[in-house]
């Protein structure tokens, strides 16, 4: 594990000191940054697909539920 | 809530298909959706047969089955296919006549209490049926039928 500080002022260290029994910092900071990052990394991959994406030509509506129906109407 | 998605739906998005509300479609993606690992094969096998059939050629599949592999691995929580949700979907299955993997989707948002993403009417219906709140990704000009 590596460590990460962060600076924050004296009333929030102070307000983190008295919840401290009742909030378990280390863990609900490691959720969150773990949290944000797979959201940036959702968020990412998102905008990347849908460049190639968007540039493809259209298919008909209904293609794409037609093909699975297919599938799945034969057994796979 | 989070959202169920169903193979259906990520080809639709995968194939550009016309009528789907990519933004819509997208803010799901971001903030993350549930599948089971059956969702990468039945839309790889969409995709395959779209190229056999010739509706996309075969640049365009490479990029729609790249895009689809990257969403799963990313944007989409593989839920374990366990014993449970198959057998809750084989009972699902004595009320109706869809296939078992249509029901394996519904089943999990179900058992999650989730929504569904889905474009397949067939399914659509049943979830509704059942209680499950169906998200819109259609686009307003589509549901028209214009």
């Amino acid at each position: 594990m590596s460590v990460v500080s962060v600076k924050v002022s004296d009333k929030t260290k102070k307000e983190m000191e008295e919840f401290k029994e009742k909030i378990e910092w280390p863990s609900e900071i490691r959720g969150f940054i773990e949290g944000r990052l797979e959201q940036a990394k959702r968020e990412e991959t998102v905008e990347r697909v849908e460049r190639v994406l968007s540039g493809l030509p259209k298919v008909k509506t209904g293609t794409a539920s037609r093909l699975v129906r297919e599938d799945r109407d034969s057994g796979h | 809530m989070t959202a169920v998605i169903d193979a259906s739906a990520l080809v639709a998005f995968c194939l550009n298909e016309e009528g789907l509300d990519r933004e819509k479609f997208k803010e799901h993606l971001r903030n993350g959706v549930i599948s089971i690992e059956l969702i990468k094969a039945e839309s790889a096998n969409a995709i395959l047969v779209a190229k056999r059939r010739l509706t996309i050629d075969e640049k365009i599949a490479k990029l729609s089955l790249g895009s689809m592999l990257e969403i799963s691995l990313t944007n989409i929580k593989m839920i374990p296919q366990d014993d449970e949700l198959t057998s809750d979907a084989f009972e699902l299955g004595s009320q109706n006549n869809l296939a078992l993997y249509d029901l394996l989707y519904l089943s999990l948002a179900m058992r999650i209490n989730g929504t569904l993403l889905s474009k397949d009417e067939s399914q659509i219906k049943l979830a509704k049926k059942l209680g499950i709140k169906v998200e819109d990704i259609l686009k307003i000009d589509a549901v028209a039928g214009n």
